[in-house]
């Protein structure tokens, strides 16, 4: 089971609410996903609107658990508030904390982010921090107590998949203890696949099914992708080789010379 | 008493989600109320500082503070 700061979860997939055709399809990709956990956001209510409620009262009847995020925050003090916000309005401790260097590519700003997952820590929240391949700073955010780390695949909402595969089996090998998840980049079923196949515990996306033709659809499909590489996982990639070797017994083949006669003659 | 600090006379200038406003609240629940944010659930935040629920009663608002009231959203 996926353990994330001693809960534990059937599902490992982590889905994001943006960004599909309705509210409606939302809900349903949700819950044909499978996904014990949604991300949401924290954003500013206009004057005499009800878009917070509407969506919230959606959210609550999923029964799922809920991971808010600091998406857009460009400084450590504006993710810090934006988190403290947050606990607030979602009554939990957990944060998925993004701390952005760069607008177009959306990469995270690890210095802040290392730097804000200190101070949240020091505050009681239980820290989900997305941050890139850099085994350093993985190592660093470990040490400063994150429980949960979240590297990405590839720029988010890219849908490359995982760019950087040698460094993210680093960092899962060195960081046996820690709950990995990929967030970001995740663009197919097959990237989520080999995501788990490589021995992380989880994958976080959003896109991948918002943005598909078919949201529900590509909802399961990702379901059925995450157990097969958990599986996958578990039962171990048998012995790659150099050379061929032929999966059917040679023994025995119609036709073949007699090697004992051939040798003998 | 209660009633005074709720609502005074005169208007104070607040910064609310970036923008300026001038109202007569003096509380955050006042002022959710002359905003007319009709939802149910909101966090705000005085000058960076969160304001609990249970305070929005009691928190007085100055003239000049930066207010944030927040929903929750879609999010990835």
């Amino acid at each position: 089971m996926l353990e994330l700061y001693g809960k534990k979860f059937n599902s490992r997939l982590l889905i994001g609410t943006a960004r599909y055709p309705s509210l409606a399809v939302m809900e349903e990709a949700v819950k044909t996903s499978g996904a014990e956990i949604v991300t949401v956001s924290v954003r500013r209510e206009n004057a005499g609107g009800k878009d917070g409620d509407t969506f919230w009262k959606i959210i609550r009847d999923l029964n799922v658990d809920v991971l808010p995020n600091t998406a857009g925050c460009y400084s450590v003090e504006d993710a810090v508030s934006t988190a403290q916000l947050a606990r607030e309005l979602f009554n939990t401790k957990w944060i998925k904390l993004e701390v952005l260097g760069h607008k177009a590519t959306l990469q995270p700003d690890v210095v802040g982010t290392l730097e804000a997952a200190k101070i949240l820590i020091a505050e009681g929240f239980e820290v989900f921090p997305y941050c890139t391949e850099d085994l350093t700073v993985a190592l660093k955010l470990a040490e400063a107590g994150c429980k949960v780390i979240m590297p990405w695949g590839s720029q988010i909402g890219s849908g490359k998949g995982i760019l950087h595969e040698e460094a993210l089996k680093r960092m899962r090998t060195e960081l046996p203890g820690v709950s990995l998840i990929i967030d970001a980049g995740i663009g197919l079923p097959s990237h989520a696949a080999k995501a788990l196949e490589m021995g992380f515990d989880a994958v976080l996306l959003n896109t991948a099914v918002a943005g598909s033709g078919n949201p529900v659809k590509m909802a399961k499909a990702f379901s059925l992708a995450l157990e097969a590489g958990r599986a996958a996982f578990e039962a171990g990639m048998m012995k790659p080789r150099e050379l061929a070797q032929p999966s059917t017994p040679v023994a025995g083949t119609p036709f073949a010379a007699n090697t004992a006669n051939a040798r003998s003659s | 008493m209660q009633k005074e600090a709720v609502q005074q006379n005169t208007a104070i200038t607040l910064t609310v989600n970036g923008e300026k406003h001038s109202v007569r609240a003096t509380t955050p629940r006042a002022l959710l109320a002359e905003l007319e944010l009709e939802g149910e659930f909101f966090a705000i935040a005085v000058n960076r500082r969160v304001i609990r629920r249970s305070e929005w009663d009691e928190a007085l608002l100055q003239n000049g503070d930066s207010i944030e009231i927040v929903t929750p959203r879609q999010g990835g």
